[in-house]
Order: structure tokens, then C-alpha cells, then sequence
């Protein structure tokens, strides 16, 4: 592995995605785009409509194969795993990294808290001896499986989901499914938490309480945050990084007040050129 | 009157058997969509290493009939099951995104080498089995018609109510059925949240495959002969059971089996035996018709 | 996991030999094992028709065929599928016991 010709931060990222190129036939969607994401931080991607934000949370996710690239997660015992070599469940499993989508998807057909069980899968999975154990009722399946009901009942409370804990997934209302879907994914245990728009269709108040909430995962859990927004208001308030993607390459990369006063961003944003020029020259 | 019981008895006891395999179409139609037409020679296989282990016991002395009836439980279990697996992997994983047919068409292939091959390894004449369970208990004793219901009969009866109430189970408080139930929702979100699907996917077929054999034993005990063929009929109508109680559904899939077998014993008894298997296809056709979600089945389930 | 590390470090060629051989055979291996669950009834034992019932003919050469076939099959399959990815570059070791993983 040679090094990357990016500039590096003193602490090694959780997250460095290098020379990332995704192309769809003649459309490249994604365009050598390189930058880090650092655990404890809440990085966001920002770029307007098909700027390719979500085609690199598929990249990262095992959804899609990069074209190029190299994606890396390390974890603190010092392994690191290429996600662009590994399949989607071994990407949430091994590599620890969980996503939400841009439209919700739930399993609306169960309990709010089995979706949080779900999520627990593959430690339940071994504490119930593939199955076996969990059948006869073992001491040691029903103590995992009070253990998984305990951490989905954290992050329910946590996201203001605790009463509903028993209501099927379908039946809540827009907000509390987007909350959910979030909570859903913390219960996979992740290190580097992707989230696609979360603030989509919400209301000022629940976009406003959706940003603390993010804030506290940032400052009491050991994860890296990543976050696609096409409103640059909403993560200006959150965001301590930010990429900001345009047609699939990065036109600018920094804190929240370097982005806000870049010129080019400023220029991506409003779209038309000349009327930028004529702001500028007023 | 007495009649009448003795042919509930027997209809109970037949609906059992066609239950245990309609399990195995209804799991696998609701985690990938697709009919497993193989599944009925799948059970066929079962019931053939259930005569092989029976003949294998009768060599080695096993006299002690508990003994034998689980030796040869967990022998036909656990090699069906590999039989299950193996079909999947070969016959339905490969196809996997390929367009909707390509599994169904590859599952009847699959259905008829599976009969050739047993036609071939094993024999095309029926297979006779002496009585394994003998005796019975005599319920009600008339001058015109005395109701038998045999040891054999109550213990189909038990052991599938056990299998139906631990598979349940299974699915709604285990890991794996959670598993099986986002599958059948939204596998790439399955997926992403850490479940192997391939995985997942295979034990449905085995668990399925697992059923199916018990089934098997139950045939060869109950009929005392079978063939390389009993998987074609057996398996259409757990089938039609599978769609009477509603695709998709593990109840549905019990009721199903328990009104094909009491419709089929309850025509030959008071009708005609030759007709018989029409009585079970005619249903079908009606339920097709009349109430394509089948009776439990949920109208508005929707295959992503 | 180990087997990625590991491939990162040593160079392409030199995993070829040594590192490869034990994924592969394992593949190979447990392909066997499920051909000999198929074959050690349904192909190791013939019912055949006898007075007073049925008998059983045993027939393991036509088990160790099967077996050993699907054995070498196999074998053959991950090998060929390993000398495409070598020609990609480092990592093969790692798209095999994916494979196998998720096999
Ligand atoms: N599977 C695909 N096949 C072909 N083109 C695709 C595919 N996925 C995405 N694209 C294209 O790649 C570009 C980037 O899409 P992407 O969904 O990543 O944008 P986005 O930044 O998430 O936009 P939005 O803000 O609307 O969600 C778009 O032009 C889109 O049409
Ligand atoms: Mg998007």
C-alpha cells in the first residue's frame, strides 16, 4: 500500500477515501474524489441535485463496485478493511459501517423494536448457536437476546421512539420512521454511521431535534458521522467538515465558515454564473 | 357417525403430512418469490434415506423402536437437508437476479433429474416396507363399523404439532426467522444491516428440506410402499395447500395441509377414490379463481 | 481478515504458492463433503428386491467416484478462478475467502 498523495491529518482517519471514481457507462457519477472522515466528527458531503453524493455512500456500502479507487476503514486495534473489495453485509458486519437511505426503508411489516433486533442480527445469530439454542430457550441465547432488547431500547429513547416500541414499523408517522431508521442503524454497533438526507421531508422542529441528536451521538459514542445533505443551511449548524461535490468531482473541502465563503461554492450553489459575477461586481 | 370419525382421523393424519411439506413452499415462495417445484422430491428423497436408515436398522439389530424412529429422524433430517441446500445452490443461487422465470424453469428441471436420479440409483419399482408401528387403539366399537385410531396416526399427529409450534417459534423469536422476515421485506436492506442473505436464504431451503423429510418418514410408515414418483403428487398438493392457506403464510400453509388432506379423504369415502386427486386440484383451481391470496394470505404484501 | 492482511503485505506472486493452496483445497473439501452427504445414501446403498422384503446392496466405489469427482471438480473451478484474479493484482486472497464465505 503506498501512500496516498493527500494531505493527512495527525490522527490516522477512521475513514480515507482515495482516488474514488465510480462510472455508469459514459457518465462518471463519481470523479477521483479523495477525502477523510475522522471518528467523533460529523463530515458531511454536500453538492446539489446528482452531484453523485449517494452514489458514494453506495460505493462505500458494497453497493456498488468503484470503478476505481480505494476506500479504507481502520478500526482502533489497528486492522483496516478495503470496503471496495467487500461484499455489502460483510461491509456492515465486518468493516462495521451502517447507512441509512435517502427514502425510508424499514421492514414495515414488524414491531419498531424488532427492526432494532434485525439490526442485531449476527451477534444473536452465534449467542443462539445458529438457531439450536435459541429453540430451547438456552440461558445463554436469552441473555444476548435481553442484552440486543436493551441497546434498541436505548437508542429509542434516545430518538423519542420508546412508547412505540411494539407498534409495527409501518404505522408511525414520517418523522419517527426517519428517526428510526437512524436508531436502526445505530443498533448495528457501526464505527462510521453514513446517513443519506436524514433531514428530508422533516419539519423546522424535527430537523432542529434531529440535529441534536446527531450531536449527541457525536460527542458520547466512538463514531464517525458522515452525512449527505443538499441543504447547506441544515448542516452548517453540525457539520465540523465538509466536501462539497459538484458533478461528481470536489470543488471544495474545509470547516463550515471556509465553505460558506468560497467562491466556487458560492458559484456551484447559485447555479448561474453571470449572476454571481454580478453580485460580486455589486 | 362412526364412519365419519374414522375418516376424520384418517383425513387429519393425511393433512398433516401434505402441512409438513406445504411449509417448505410457503417459506421458500415468501423469502425469494419463487415456487421450489423440486421441493416434492425433495420429501421423496427424505422418504427414501427413511426406508434406506429403516433397512440399515433392521441389519444392525436396533430392536428398541424409540431408538430407531430418532436414528432414523436425524439421518433423513440431516441428509435431506443437504439435499435441500445443495438444490438451492446449484439450481436457484447462479439464477439469482436473473429474470422471473429462470429460477421456476430451472426448479422443474431440477424436480425431474431428482426423479431420475433416484430412478436410477435406487429402482423404478416400489419400494415395500413392513410395518414399523403396529397397533392401535380401538375408539368406538360398533356392530357395523369399528373406529381404529393407530399408534402410527397419533404419533404423525404429535410430531407434527411439535414441529409446527417449534417452527413457529422459530420464526417469530429467533434471530434467524427475525432474519427471514426482513428478507422477505427488503433483502438489500437485509443486507446492509449485516445479514448474510445467501445465507439466510439457504437455511429457509434447509429447514424446508428438514420438514419435508420428516414428512417422508411419516409416508413410508404410514403407506408402506414408495417410489421414486410420490414427490409429483405429494408435492402438487402440499402445493395447492400452500396457495388454499395463502402463499407466504406459516399457518396458512398448517390449515392448507390439514383441508387438502380432509377433502381428499372425506371424497373418497363418501364419493369415489378415483377422483380423488381431482378434488385437490379442483380446489385449487377455485381458490385461483375466487381468493387468489388464499386464506390467511395478506392481500397486500408486495415482493421488492 | 487475517488472509487480507497478510495478502497486502507479501507480494502477488509469492502468495500464488504457498497461501493459496489452503483456501483452495478447503473449498474443495468441503464441496467433497457435501458429494459424500448426497452419495452416502442414496448412491452407497441399493435396495433390491429379496424374499420377505427388501435388502440392501452397498455400492461405495460408485460413493468414492462421486466424491472424488466433485473433488477434483472443484479444485479445478477455484484454481481457474484464481489465475483470473491474479492477473488483477494483489487481493485475490481476500475475494477468495469471500467467496468461501459467503459459500
Ligand atoms: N445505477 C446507476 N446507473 C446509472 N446512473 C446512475 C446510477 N446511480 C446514479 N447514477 C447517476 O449518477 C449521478 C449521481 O447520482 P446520485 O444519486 O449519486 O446523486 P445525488 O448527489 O445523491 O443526488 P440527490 O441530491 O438528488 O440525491 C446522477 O446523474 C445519476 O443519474
Ligand atoms: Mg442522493
Amino acid at each position: 500500500m503506498t501512500a496516498p498523495a493527500i494531505a493527512r491529518s495527525t490522527t490516522t482517519p477512521l475513514l480515507s477515501v482515495e482516488h474514488l471514481t465510480m462510472r455508469f457507462g459514459g457518465l462518471t457519477a463519481v470523479d477521483d474524489l479523495s477525502f477523510n472522515a475522522e471518528s467523533q466528527k460529523i463530515t458531511a458531503i454536500i453538492g446539489p441535485n446528482g452531484a453523485g453524493k449517494t452514489t458514494v455512500f453506495n460505493c462505500l456500502t458494497g453497493f456498488y463496485r468503484a470503478t476505481v479507487g480505494r476506500l479504507t476503514l481502520r478500526h482502533e486495534n489497528g486492522h483496516n478493511y478495503l470496503l471496495e473489495r467487500m461484499t455489502d453485509h460483510e461491509v456492515a458486519a465486518r468493516a462495521r459501517v451502517a447507512r441509512t437511505f435517502q427514502n425510508i426503508r424499514l421492514f414495515p411489516a414488524m414491531s419498531v423494536l424488532e427492526n432494532l433486533m434485525v439490526a442485531q442480527h449476527n451477534k444473536l445469530m452465534r449467542a443462539s448457536g445458529y438457531t439450536f439454542l435459541g429453540l430451547i430457550a438456552a440461558p445463554g441465547h436469552r441473555k444476548a437476546e435481553r442484552a440486543a432488547v436493551e441497546l434498541a431500547r436505548y437508542w429509542l429513547s434516545r430518538v423519542g421512539l420508546e412508547a412505540q416500541a411494539d407498534q409495527s414499523a409501518g404505522s408511525l408517522p414520517y418523522g419517527a420512521q426517519r428517526r428510526l431508521e437512524i436508531a436502526r442503524a445505530l443498533c448495528t454497533e457501526p464505527l462510521l454511521l453514513c446517513l443519506d438526507e436524514p433531514a428530508a421531508g422533516l419539519n423546522a422542529r424535527e430537523s432542529g431535534e434531529l440535529n441534536e441528536f446527531l450531536l449527541y451521538v457525536r460527542d458520547h459514542h466512538p463514531i464517525g458521522l458522515l452525512l449527505i445533505e443538499h441543504d447547506m443551511s441544515v448542516v452548517m449548524q453540525i457539520a465540523d467538515h465538509l466536501v462539497v461535490l459538484d458533478y461528481g468531482r470536489k470543488i471544495s473541502e474545509g470547516t463550515t465558515d471556509f465553505v460558506r465563503n468560497d467562491p466556487t461554492v458560492i458559484r456551484a450553489y447559485l447555479g448561474v454564473e453571470e449572476e454571481a459575477d454580478a453580485t460580486n461586481a455589486g | 357417525m362412526p364412519y365419519f370419525v374414522q375418516q376424520l382421523i384418517n383425513g387429519v393424519t393425511l393433512g398433516s403430512i401434505y402441512g409438513l411439506i406445504a411449509i417448505g413452499y410457503t417459506m421458500v415462495y415468501g423469502i425469494i418469490g419463487m415456487i421450489n417445484f423440486a421441493h416434492g422430491d425433495i420429501f421423496m428423497i427424505g422418504a427414501f434415506i427413511a426406508l434406506i436408515t429403516f433397512l440399515l436398522l433392521g441389519l444392525g439389530d436396533i430392536t428398541w423402536l424409540p431408538l430407531a424412529l430418532i436414528l432414523v429422524l436425524l439421518a433423513s433430517m440431516t441428509l435431506t437437508s443437504v439435499y435441500g441446500w445443495t438444490v438451492e445452490r446449484l439450481a436457484y443461487r447462479p439464477l439469482r437476479g436473473s429474470f422471473r422465470l429462470a429460477p421456476l424453469i430451472s426448479a422443474i428441471g431440477m424436480s425431474i433429474f431428482l426423479q431420475n436420479y433416484v430412478q436410477t440409483f435406487q429402482s423404478a419399482r416400489v419400494r415395500p416396507l413392513q410395518p414399523v408401528i403396529q397397533g392401535g387403539i380401538t375408539l368406538i366399537e360398533s356392530e357395523t363399523f369399528t373406529v381404529n385410531l393407530s399408534y402410527l396416526q397419533i404419533m404423525i399427529v404429535v410430531v407434527t404439532i411439535v414441529l409446527m409450534g417449534t417452527f413457529t417459534l422459530l420464526i417469530s423469536r429467533t434471530a434467524l426467522g427475525r432474519a427471514q422476515r426482513a428478507c422477505e421485506q427488503d433483502r438489500t436492506m437485509a443486507e446492509l444491516l449485516g445479514i448474510n442473505v445467501d445465507r439466510t436464504i439457504s437455511l429457509t431451503f434447509v429447514s424446508g428440506a428438514a420438514l419435508a423429510s420428516v414428512a417422508g418418514i411419516m409416508f413410508v410408515l404410514y403407506y408402506g410402499v414408495i417410489d421414486f414418483y410420490i414427490g409429483f403428487l405429494a408435492g402438487i398438493k402440499a402445493f395447492t395447500a400452500a396457495v388454499l392457506g395463502g402463499i407466504g403464510s406459516l399457518p396458512g400453509a398448517m390449515l392448507g395441509g390439514l383441508l387438502i388432506g380432509l377433502i381428499e379423504t372425506f371424497w373418497s369415502a363418501y364419493f369415489t377414490i378415483e377422483y380423488k386427486d381431482v378434488a385437490a386440484f379442483t380446489i385449487l383451481v377455485l381458490v385461483l379463481i375466487f381468493r387468489p391470496n388464499g386464506l390467511l394470505g395478506r392481500p397486500e404484501i408486495e415482493k421488492v | 481478515m487475517t488472509a487480507e492482511a497478510s495478502s497486502l503485505k507479501a507480494g502477488p506472486h509469492r502468495t500464488l504458492s504457498r497461501d493459496l493452496l489452503a483456501p483452495v483445497l478447503k473449498e474443495a473439501g468441503i464441496a467433497a463433503l457435501v458429494a459424500f452427504g448426497l452419495a452416502v445414501f442414496m448412491i452407497g446403498f441399493r435396495t433390491v428386491d429379496a424374499q420377505g422384503g427388501l435388502q440392501l446392496e452397498t455400492r461405495w466405489s460408485w460413493v468414492g467416484i462421486a466424491v472424488g469427482a466433485v473433488f477434483v471438480g472443484r479444485l479445478a473451478l477455484a484454481l481457474r478462478r484464481h489465475w483470473r484474479r491474479a492477473d488483477q493484482g494483489p487481493g485475490i486472497l481476500s475475494a477468495l475467502s469471500t467467496r468461501l464465505g459467503a459459500g
